[in-house]
């Protein structure tokens, strides 16, 4: 009995709660008609009239018609397909409490949480149905021109004056594409309303954009001439958009106030301007203007150290205007260059953007006239990397493209690491010196090499590019430690030029090679008067000088047969393989040593064929002349190298053969005392200037007296034809010289008729091995086998095995029994027979 | 002063049926049994779910071969996928040109392994191989100047039709399969016999019948394949053999009926007359078996019911338990 009455308890006191929840959420008109329970839910009979569930379902006790649940029961593409548009997570923003600033109208019902929902803006109860409940799910009141929308986002209203985007009509055209894409115009001609640039329902951007903002898209849209491309593709000079910043760093402060980036960091229209809410700047600017300067500056700090310069025309052209017709005092210090969406100045000449803006400027007629470049200058306007030259030795850019660190430029005047070398690639108009902060707006000083807006003081700017030619430092052609009085062309010294300066003047230099110091010479041939400029006898390098008997220059070496890898030049200075031979085809003036840079000083050290500003190291082995001389390369290491059979021997200026190297024993390369030969050496006896040559060594008081042939001689009276064994380079070349040397076909034999002072055996080109051997009929400098030579044509197949006859009088022919008869006549007898 | 009348009353009617109620409880231990268990269930085992990425999709079938067709309309595309639910591939993409969806919301598959989509946004019915090569497509005409709205098709090899669901007109258009003339056309926006507000999914059974849920009027209507009324199961409310959102239908192989409720989350079973049969349960807790938002449905020869939840993004297949 006592558990009845608790469960009886129990029940009322549950009821009685029920009653209370009830009570409160009691719709004021509930019916439970199909027509209003289809979205009242909970109005269903069994539900409302019975207050129990059903075998399907349990009680339903709360209003769920405003829930998405009910919506999406019919937008679910069964009445209306929202499922895209609503359901994708694409939809105005449900089941949150509107932001606390915002003041919801009582005519849009929050739920009971203060929470929205479908219903706070959508009734079924709005206008009066057309057909049945499937027609009546509209807004609540009128959205035209936005103006539900704008009850509750009071605060993106009112246009500028309130910090926001202009809202109603406008001069301004909205493009018809934007409106295909969905922007929707309110009354009126071009009025501007919240659903030009938003939707409610269904945009995947940001802020419900009918396209997104974070690639500035949306926009340009409207704002088309604010884009930095034309129609056309072409580049407008305007404030980049949609680029990730290089060097600029957007900053912190800017960020918290509202600045906003795109999806990868890009510079957007919305990292400068704040379209909503906008208390800053009444151009919805993110940074207020102040003076001019601060706009520009915030992000571009990097810019600042402009204003103590002479770019700050607020020094140097105060009255000067700008194309939007204002002064640098009305429109800041970057106003005269740039202009965020316009162009601020006409370009002058030139072919890439950032040129031209420099010679806006520094070109006759014009503020910078007295800056003006004069003469050549260094190139523009080209890709250093593009005409790198493939010649190896002669190669201009000793930087690899991913190590540049000096900005190249897109014709259109972006950074671009394929771009272009153009003014602002060495100088920083904005920066006067590189390494301090300090500017200079004095007009009579002139700027020097760690000045004039450069970007790294010279000789550094120079070799962030030519780093190959930097082993010039502390050689003798770093005139800073040679000749620190020397004046260049401008009358720099080299502490005023630099170390490149000295010979290069970057604007204003000679033509070929912005040659900076005066030129002496008249040879026709650019690349040597450059040498000649210092080489001569009035000059500063008077005792380096070339004279008469020299190599021969001004030839190709392809008209003596030969070849070379060296660069050659043409008569403008160019290099070329149908070039002639020059100073330069052997010499690299910007390293002393081939093989290596030498860091410390050494200046004072007297050149050897090792060094000696040789492109091609010359000692023990001869690579640099037999770069050519390829035929000649086989004398190392034989015996005729002095390095290895008397390497203490000295030639006639007192050389060793290290210091000569091999060929520079025999033949002196420039200065000659002889013009034969370059002979490097004295002259022994003998009737001809060949035999004379060998015999020098080859004597008793020489370095080859053990290598004296008894006889050398063929007998007088006895001329020799070598008809058909004059052509070089066939194995039985037999050459004949005259009295002077010369080749001849009909003579005498000499020395060199049989031998080839620089190859050991005929068979083998190759160097030697290194080792003094004794020779043999098949080695020992022959020019062939001896069954090849000459000798046989008269002396018979004998010859083949008395080969020493011509160097021992007993093996003489006249010395043997019977009479000598020339083979071919003797042949001749035997036919007669 | 109305309301507070109605409230008035309210609470009193209340009070009392909650004393009746309560004493009814003492007197009957199977009160809360008929009120969990007074309704027959047919139990499905779940045999497994496939997901793969899908955005709400809406509609399933199934080919002869056991290859799994779904829908998943807001991304455009058909995902095909094998009889044990591992993905092969998919065809479709967003667009107007051919092959390409907006929107579709019904598929069928014929028994020659043609697969036929209602491209709701696209206004026509798209025919792909069974590989998802594109094959044809044709366009469903607009009632009067309002463009149509298919939303789900069926085609029927036997009778050499094709059905084709115009949700927005409300009406049903035969198509020739072969041809895709159209024949004929049923229905027209009522709540009459014959008429619909917004005709959505159909199934069609052995006897060529075909069954289409009427959205708003909560209800089943079935058909002839020659467009003949043959007779209404369920209606409105929330009781057993009533709707409150019927979406998907499907027929079994013993000619049941199930129709999916995509509010109250429950399939229903109908015997073939349309009386109402059973609702499907989960053997696990022997009650119903509540589903998120289910919509198109498919039930194989093998009784294996494969069906879409819209708001679960995922395709559930089951073994429907035989309790005949």
């Amino acid at each position: 009995m006592k558990k009845i009455f608790y469960l009886i308890l129990f029940m009322t006191t549950l009821t009685l709660q029920l009653d209370t929840v009830y009570a409160v959420e009691a719709p004021r008109n509930p019916n439970s008609a199909k027509e209003c329970a289809i979205c009242h839910y909970r109005w269903i009979d069994i539900f409302f009239v019975d207050g129990k569930g059903s075998e399907l379902v349990p009680y339903q006790a709360e209003k769920v018609v405003a829930k998405p649940e009910i919506c999406f029961s019919c937008h679910d593409g069964s009445v209306v397909d929202s499922r895209a548009k609503v359901y994708n997570d694409h939809r105005h923003k449900i089941n949150r409490p509107p932001p606390e600033y915002m003041k919801i109208p009582k005519i849009y019902p929050l739920d009971k949480e203060g929470n929205m929902q479908c219903a706070t803006c959508h009734t079924a109860h709005g206008v009066s149905s057309e057909m049945g409940i499937e027609k009546t799910i509209f807004v609540r009141s009128s959205n035209k021109n936005s103006a539900m929308c704008r009850s509750c986002h009071s605060d993106k209203d009112g246009g500028t004056a309130f910090g926001n985007h202009p809202i109603g009509s406008t001069k301004m055209k909205i493009p018809d594409g934007l409106i295909k894409r969905g922007a929707i115009l309110g009354d009126g001609e071009n009025n501007i309303i919240c659903e030009t640039c938003h939707v409610v329902h269904g945009s995947p951007n940001e802020s419900f954009l009918i396209e997104s903002s974070r690639n500035s898209q949306l926009c340009l849209e409207c704002h088309s001439d604010k884009n930095i491309f034309t129609q056309d593709g072409k580049r407008n000079h305007f404030h980049v958009i949609n680029a990730i910043p290089g060097k600029v760093k957007i900053p912190e402060d800017l960020i918290k106030k509202g600045s906003k980036l795109g999806r990868k960091g890009e510079i957007i229209c919305q990292t400068c301007h704040k379209i909503h809410n906008n208390r800053i700047e009444k151009d919805l600017l993110l940074i207020k203007k102040g003076k001019g300067e601060s706009l520009c500056l915030t992000c571009h700090t990097d810019k600042q150290y402009l204003a103590n310069t002479k770019h700050n025309l607020n020094h140097s052209a105060p009255n000067e205007k700008n194309l939007d017709g204002k002064t640098v005092a009305e429109a800041g210090i970057c106003s005269p260059c740039h202009l965020p969406h316009k162009e601020a100045r006409k370009p002058g000449e030139g072919n890439d953007f950032t040129t031209r803006l420099c010679l806006s400027c520094h070109s006759k007629g014009n503020i910078a006239e007295k800056a003006l470049i004069k003469n050549y200058k260094h190139p523009v306007d080209v890709n250093p990397f593009d005409i790198a030259d493939t010649e190896v030795l002669l190669k201009a850019i000793g930087v690899k493209k991913k190590d540049l660190k000096l900005p190249l430029f897109s014709r259109a005047g972006a950074q671009d690491r394929n771009g272009l070398v153009t003014c602002a690639t060495c100088h920083d108009p904005h920066r006067w010196r590189s390494d301090s902060t300090e500017g200079e707006i004095r007009e009579d000083v002139k700027g020097d090499h760690k000045t004039s807006f450069l970007r790294r003081p010279s000789p550094a700017l120079c070799r962030e590019c030519h780093s190959n030619k930097f082993a010039i430092v502390n050689s003798k052609h770093d005139m800073r430690k040679t000749a620190p009085e020397e004046k260049n062309f401008l009358g720099q010294l080299p502490s005023e030029s630099g170390l490149c300066g000295t010979c290069h003047i970057i604007h204003g230099g000679q033509k070929n090679y912005i040659w900076g110091r005066d030129i002496k010479s008249k040879s026709g041939q650019v690349v040597q008067n450059l040498c000649v400029s210092c080489h001569n006898k009035d000059g500063i390098a008077n005792k380096k000088l070339i004279k008469e008997y020299s190599h021969p220059m001004d030839i190709n070496p392809s008209e003596k047969g030969l070849s070379t890898t060296l660069p050659l030049f043409d008569k403008n200075g160019k290099v070329s393989r149908n070039g002639l031979i020059a100073c330069q085809t052997c010499h690299d003036p910007h390293r002393w040593d081939p093989t290596k840079v030498i860091k410390e000083e050494h200046f004072k050290e007297e050149g050897t064929a090792q060094n000696s500003f040789l492109r091609l190291k010359n000692s023990p082995s001869p690579a640099l002349c037999t770069n050519c001389h390829t035929e000649q390369a086989y004398v190392e290491k034989t015996d005729h190298d002095l390095n290895i059979t008397a390497p203490e021997y000295k030639n006639n200026i007192g050389e060793t053969p290290a210091e000569s190297g091999a060929c520079g024993v025999c033949h002196q390369v420039h200065n000659s005392r002889f013009k034969f030969k370059l002979w490097a050496q004295g002259f022994g006896n003998g009737k001809k200037l060949m035999n004379m040559m060998c015999n020098y060594c080859h004597s008793k008081d020489g370095i080859a007296k053990n290598k004296i042939p008894k006889i050398y001689t063929h007998p007088d009276g006895m001329l020799i034809t070598n008809e058909g064994k004059d052509i070089k380079g066939k194995p039985d070349y037999f050459p004949i010289y005259n009295k002077v040397g010369a080749l001849t076909t009909v003579g005498n034999i000499s020395c060199p008729s049989c031998h080839d002072v620089h190859q050991w055996n005929p068979r083998f080109f190759r160097i030697g091995d290194g080792v003094n051997v004794e020779g043999t009929s098949e080695n020992s400098f022959l020019r062939a086998q001896t069954y090849n030579l000459l000798c046989t044509d008269c002396h018979g197949l004998d010859a083949l095995f008395r080969f020493k006859f011509y160097h021992d009088p007993e093996e003489r022919v006249e010395k043997r029994s019977g009479p000598f008869i020339p083979i071919n006549l003797k042949e001749k007898l035997l036919e007669q027979d | 002063m109305l309301n507070l009348k109605i409230n008035l009353t309210t609470k009193i009617s209340l009070f009392f049926k909650t004393a009746l109620i309560s004493l009814f409880l003492l007197s009957s231990p199977l009160f809360l049994a008929d009120y969990a268990y007074g309704i027959r269930l047919t139990n499905v085992t779940h045999l497994f779910d496939i997901t793969h990425d899908f955005s709400q999709p809406s509609d399933v079938s199934v080919s002869d071969n056991g290859q799994i067709y779904v829908l998943d309309g807001v991304n455009n595309k058909v995902k095909v996928f094998d009889q044990n639910g591992k993905f092969r591939f998919s065809f479709g993409s967003k667009g107007t040109s051919t092959g390409k969806f907006q929107f579709p919301l019904g598929i069928d598959v014929d028994s020659s392994g043609l697969v036929y989509v209602a491209d709701s946004g696209n206004h026509i019915v798209q025919v792909f191989s069974p590989e998802g090569k594109y094959i044809k497509r044709f366009r469903v005409p607009p009632e009067s100047s309002r463009a149509s709205d298919p939303t789900d098709v069926i085609a029927d090899r036997t009778n050499n039709r094709l059905f084709v669901v115009d949700n927005d007109n409300h009406y049903i258009l035969i198509f020739d399969l072969t041809t895709t003339e159209l024949l004929d056309s049923f229905g027209g926006p009522g709540a009459e016999e014959t008429e619909f507000r917004y005709p959505f999914f159909m199934a069609q059974d052995k006897d060529g019948l075909l069954y289409i849920t009427d959205v708003v009027n909560t209800r089943v209507q079935v058909f002839t394949y020659e467009g003949k009324f043959v007779t209404v199961i369920g209606g409105w409310g929330v009781d057993k053999g009533r709707f409150f959102r019927p979406k998907g239908v499907a027929i079994d192989k013993y000619n049941r009926i199930f129709i999916t409720d995509s509010y109250m989350g429950v399939i229903q079973v109908f015997q073939h007359d349309g009386e109402f049969y059973s609702v499907l349960g989960d053997p696990e807790t022997d009650s119903i078996k509540k589903f998120i938002k289910p919509m198109g449905m498919f039930i194989d020869r093998n009784n294996r019911l494969y069906l879409v939840e819209m708001f679960g993004d995922r395709v559930s297949v089951y073994q429907i338990e035989d309790d005949r």
